[in-house]
């Protein structure tokens, strides 16, 4: 038996091993402890910080855009939302919380089982960030809600942003939408915007809302509050320990740049107007011929963008998407056509710059034209007798232009359409224009592995065929020849105006190419489009408008190809889709061009019907460029001498023939 | 050795450092719990306010326990194991539910936790039966039956509750004590194996699911950072971003704004290393360093084995509460309900501890019978 003592010895032998264990525990926490608030101590308060700092998203409103004469085209009008507040409505007992559902749901008229969807929705963010429940409110709406409010927990008016198209209908395409950017385009737009967007983020859909989106969009500002764990705000009062609340400072909205666009809304009406009267489908694109300032575009049917930005009506896209004349399309830019007898401004010019037909050049032009084993039809039934180039311009003499073709090189054509700026994109800051097209030997060649018949060319002559322009470059094409072979690039954007209306970015005219044209080519085609109007015979001396000095030229392009069925039958009793286009360009005033104006009628049958359109947007400009000069009264005292001077010349010519 | 208690005895110097560092500790912990709970509402927000209270009950028990002689405490060691366990069972019979667990008896507006006395209650029985026992080169499985079945009874009643945190409290202070005399290696080696076939299936089929997510979570915190993974990362996060000076007294943002759990109890820790950062983790770490060495120090200079291991295992029971929590609230073990001595909101734990440094004071003091 080992005595007490000894016993106590051998025990007391353990005890460095224990101070030892002791020791490395110590120095494992103190290693842990440094690693975690010594060397990872910043990344750890960042993270801390990011629990306890939530930002909230200040929205910053779009730049504003302007007409040329600073008319609000684009504005930003507060919007009334209601919102529930997760947190307070939260804390309320449940019959409370019932009780608020079911009268919001009242006010609102929807039903309860909404209202709570998207409170689920929600349940993610953090509870002090506000749920809309609906957005747009009425005033009704605002003045009942804001009386129920107390009986209501959680929920709020809040005001928001909601873009508007002061004007509607008019500039829908031109203008744009915006909508709430698309979470799964969110990485492809993110890659190259200049600043980041985020979930619920408004971004510019079409149009100039799109093309300018970095102008427009304004830098949204940032709020910091202090929430809790559970995601709720942390209230002054609810802290008595002002050192505690570690302020950031926040950071205000700031709105977008504004645009002055180059664009006269005057014209936007106007050719809306002429567009809505009839129902009629097409679009108008008119230029300054100067410098390439844009004037008016504008694409019919329109749509309300208004819809867009808060969150479009189903039934409304359903109406939009369903409609064969395609509303959402802007027809300016995204459509092509064939330009009909519009072209023939390029074949005359073509003709006369190559030294093919002169002044004297006169052709017997019959209903017919054989070439090869094909035989080409006038559209006059009988032919128009004897035709030189200005008459076959004014009475659009389809055979003269059979003939011309003959000796025509398709290539040589094509370069002059070119340098008339067809068969390319115009460059208009806008997105998807779409380049039309000018045939050639080598396009031939490279789309259908086939050799150019020389009878095509034919066709192309009087702008059909493969040949095709969008509106927008029958536009600039009829402003080149205005100006005597400058083409511009069509600018919408005059400049861009910071907040404190400072100009920031004025854009200049840009010369894309200069065509030179001898004077006598000029002379002699404008003198024939001159007539197109003022000729009695003119092709669209209907909508000649005495004391208007314009010059035009109509075309009319197949939509189908004629059949032995549709060929006699007349236009306007065909089915509308298969009626012709009809296309009208035009420039005044003649001797100092202003304005140059292109119309594309869908369906419309022949380029006569477009004119007035065009004629309307011509007179609207001229009667705001000189207002004495265009009065209603002038060209009324102009209208008659013009219809007393016609009477007489019709009396004379019956004395003659009597 | 003749110098066993050779520090001057019978001098009058009286070794009261447990009790000095148990009052710096306790003096800090509840100014700490006042700043954990000083954004709570209701009934949390007046725990510093009970904490002290149990203080003062606790000085009075314990301040009274001083004058008796831990010599009569040997004699009462099986009684008092027996009320324990009784108080255990009582415990699952008529306990309070808290959050699915039966922790705790009331007694009128106190309720108290037994498993807390448990753990100075085990380290007390066996040293009364090491103390009792012949000696021993090597205790081996047959010598080693009783005490075994001493300890096994209140763990499985504490796990039975549910609580793991204080049965493994229990299970390590007793294995302390236990290895402490001396366990022969072939058991040992034994066991070792035992283990290692014995855990795998334990995991499968024993523990509940939420054991076992705390293991996975524990390897992996990320695994599920806003789930069973949240508690750790927060935690990790709350110390971490308390840098070497600290946020600064009740400006500890993890703590105050709640996102990190159980701030009063278990986390305790995170909430002051937050606040006061490693400065202030390297005051706690001495001072308990202090009440570690010191009890080892008591033990070491006992002058019977029933002190020496009733000491060491007041010495083991703190050892393990330091490491286990600041480990878990570290990342570096799993979360385990395991509360910091003097500075965890807890009336029965508070008392429990004072106890400890009572008894352990009592040791260093009385070293003959008079």
């Amino acid at each position: 038996m080992i005595g007490q003592n000894e016993q106590l010895q051998s025990f007391q032998d353990r005890f460095r091993y224990l101070y030892g264990i002791l020791i490395v525990m110590a120095s494992i926490l103190f290693l842990r402890l440094w690693y975690l608030q010594i060397l990872k101590g910043e990344e750890f308060n960042l993270a801390a910080e990011e629990n306890r700092l939530k930002k909230i998203k200040l929205e910053a409103p779009r730049g504003m855009v302007f007409d040329r004469d600073r008319r609000i085209l684009l504005d930003n009008h507060p919007t009334f939302n209601v919102v529930i507040t997760p947190q307070y409505f939260r804390a309320a007992p449940l019959e409370a919380r019932e009780a608020t559902i079911s009268k919001l749901s009242r006010i609102l008229n929807t039903n309860s089982k909404t209202i709570m969807e998207t409170l689920t929705k929600a349940r993610n963010q953090p509870s002090f960030q506000p749920v809309a429940v609906k957005k747009n409110l009425s005033m009704d709406e605002v003045s009942l809600i804001e009386m129920e409010k107390l009986s209501m927990p959680g929920v709020e008016v809040a005001t928001g942003i909601r873009r508007t198209n002061v004007n509607g209908l008019i500039g829908s395409h031109l203008l744009g939408y915006i909508a709430e950017v698309d979470a799964d385009e969110l990485p492809r737009v993110n890659k190259s915007a200049k600043r980041a967007y985020s979930q619920g983020d408004s971004i510019g859909k079409s149009g100039l809302e799109m093309q300018w989106e970095n102008v427009l969009r304004g830098v949204d500002g940032v709020e910091f509050v202090e929430v809790d764990a559970f995601g709720r705000k942390k209230q002054a009062n609810e802290r008595s320990n002002p050192g505690m609340v570690f302020e950031i400072p926040s950071k205000p909205a700031e709105p977008g740049r504004n645009i002055v666009l180059t664009v006269d809304e005057d014209l936007q009406t106007t050719a809306a107007e002429a567009f809505q009267k009839d129902n009629r489908t097409g679009s108008m694109v008119a230029i300054d011929p100067n410098n390439g300032e844009v004037l008016g575009m504008l694409s019919w049917p329109s749509f309300d963008p208004a819809e867009f930005s808060v969150g479009i009506r189903p039934e409304y896209y359903k109406q939009l998407i369903s409609n064969d004349d395609k509303p959402l399309r802007d027809k300016t830019i995204l459509d092509h056509y064939q330009p009909g007898s519009t072209f023939k401004i390029i074949s005359s010019i073509a003709g006369l710059e190559e030294g093919l037909i002169n002044e004297n050049t006169v052709v017997n032009a019959g209903w017919t034209f054989k070439f090869g084993s094909h035989t080409f039809h006038d559209w006059k039934v009988g032919g128009h007798g004897p035709t030189d180039v200005i008459k076959s311009l004014y009475r659009s003499v389809d055979v003269f232009y059979y003939k011309l073709g003959t000796h025509m090189e398709i290539d040589v054509l094509a370069r002059y359409a070119r340098n008339l700026g067809l068969g390319t994109r115009t460059g208009i800051q806008l997105p998807g224009e779409i380049p039309g097209l000018v045939p050639d030997v080598a396009w031939k060649r490279r789309t259908q592995n086939a050799e150019w018949y020389p009878g095509e060319t034919l066709s192309v002559m009087i702008g059909q065929g493969a040949l095709t322009a969008t509106p927008v470059q029958l536009a600039n094409m009829i402003a080149t020849v205005a100006n005597g072979g400058t083409i511009y690039r069509p600018r919408l954007v005059k400049y861009i105006e910071g907040q404190d209306g400072s100009i920031l970015d004025k854009s200049e005219p840009e010369v894309i190419h200069t065509a030179k044209f001898s004077a006598d080519t000029l002379r002699l085609v404008r003198k024939g489009l001159q007539l197109v109007l003022e000729h009695d015979n003119g092709t669209a001396h209907a909508h000649f408008v005495p004391g208007i000095e314009a010059a035009g030229k109509t075309g009319t392009a197949q939509v189908v190809k004629y059949t032995a069925d549709t060929l006699n039958k007349d236009c306007m009793h065909m089915e509308r889709k298969y009626r012709n286009n009809g296309l009208f360009v035009a420039y005044a005033p003649v001797d100092d061009p202003k304005i140059a104006v292109a119309v594309v009628l869908e369906h419309g049958c022949h380029g006569t019907a477009a004119a007035p359109i065009a004629m309307a947007v011509v007179k609207k400009f001229l009667q705001k460029l000189d207002p004495q000069k265009y009065s209603d009264e002038t060209l009324k005292l102009a209208r008659e001498a013009y219809w007393k001077k016609r009477a007489a010349s019709i009396r004379a010519q019956q004395s003659s023939e009597e | 050795m003749a110098t066993l208690g050779s520090e001057e005895v019978g001098s009058s110097k009286y070794d009261l450092n447990a009790v000095w560092v148990m009052l710096c500790l306790i003096a800090i912990g509840i100014v700490n719990l006042y700043s954990a709970t000083y954004l709570s509402q209701g009934a949390e927000a007046q725990f510093w306010k009970q904490q002290a209270v149990w203080f003062g009950i606790g000085s009075i028990f314990c301040g009274a326990a001083y004058f008796v002689h831990y010599r009569v405490l040997e004699r009462f060691a099986y009684f008092a194991y027996a009320a324990n366990i009784f108080l255990l069972i009582m415990v699952l019979l008529i306990g309070k539910s808290v959050m699915g667990a039966k922790r705790w008896i009331g007694f009128g507006a106190f309720s108290i936790q037994p498993s807390e006395f448990m753990k100075i209650t085990i380290a007390w029985t066996l040293a009364k039966f090491f103390h009792d026992d012949q000696y021993r080169e090597y205790y081996d499985l047959k010598s080693l039956m009783i005490p075994i079945l001493l300890v096994l009874i209140p763990v499985l009643l504490v796990m039975a509750q549910p609580d793991l945190g204080t049965a493994m409290i229990i299970m390590a202070v007793s294995v302390s004590v236990i290895l402490f005399v001396k366990v022969s290696p072939r058991l040992l080696i034994t066991i070792g194996l035992c283990l290692a076939v014995v855990l795998p299936v334990a995991y499968k089929f024993v523990l509940k699911d939420y054991q076992r997510q705390r293991i996975i979570t524990f390897i992996n915190p990320q695994s599920d950072p806003r789930g069973k993974g949240y508690n750790s990362i927060q935690s990790m996060i709350a110390v971490g971003s308390g840098q070497f000076l600290g946020k600064g007294y009740k400006k500890g943002t993890q703590s105050q704004l709640n996102f990190l759990p159980e701030h009063h109890t278990d986390f305790i820790f995170s909430v002051f290393s937050e606040e006061h950062g490693f400065l202030g983790f390297l005051v706690l770490l001495v001072l308990y360093l202090i009440l570690l060495t010191n009890s080892l120090k008591i033990a070491y200079g006992s002058n019977d084995k029933f002190g020496m291991l009733f000491a060491f295992g007041m010495c083991s029971l703190f050892f393990w509460h330091v490491f286990v929590n600041m480990g878990m609230t570290t990342g570096i073990m799993p979360i385990v309900g395991v509360p910091l001595p003097f500075m965890s909101y807890g009336g029965s734990f508070m008392l429990a501890c004072m106890m400890a440094v009572s008894i352990l004071t009592n040791i260093a003091n009385k070293k003959s019978m008079f």
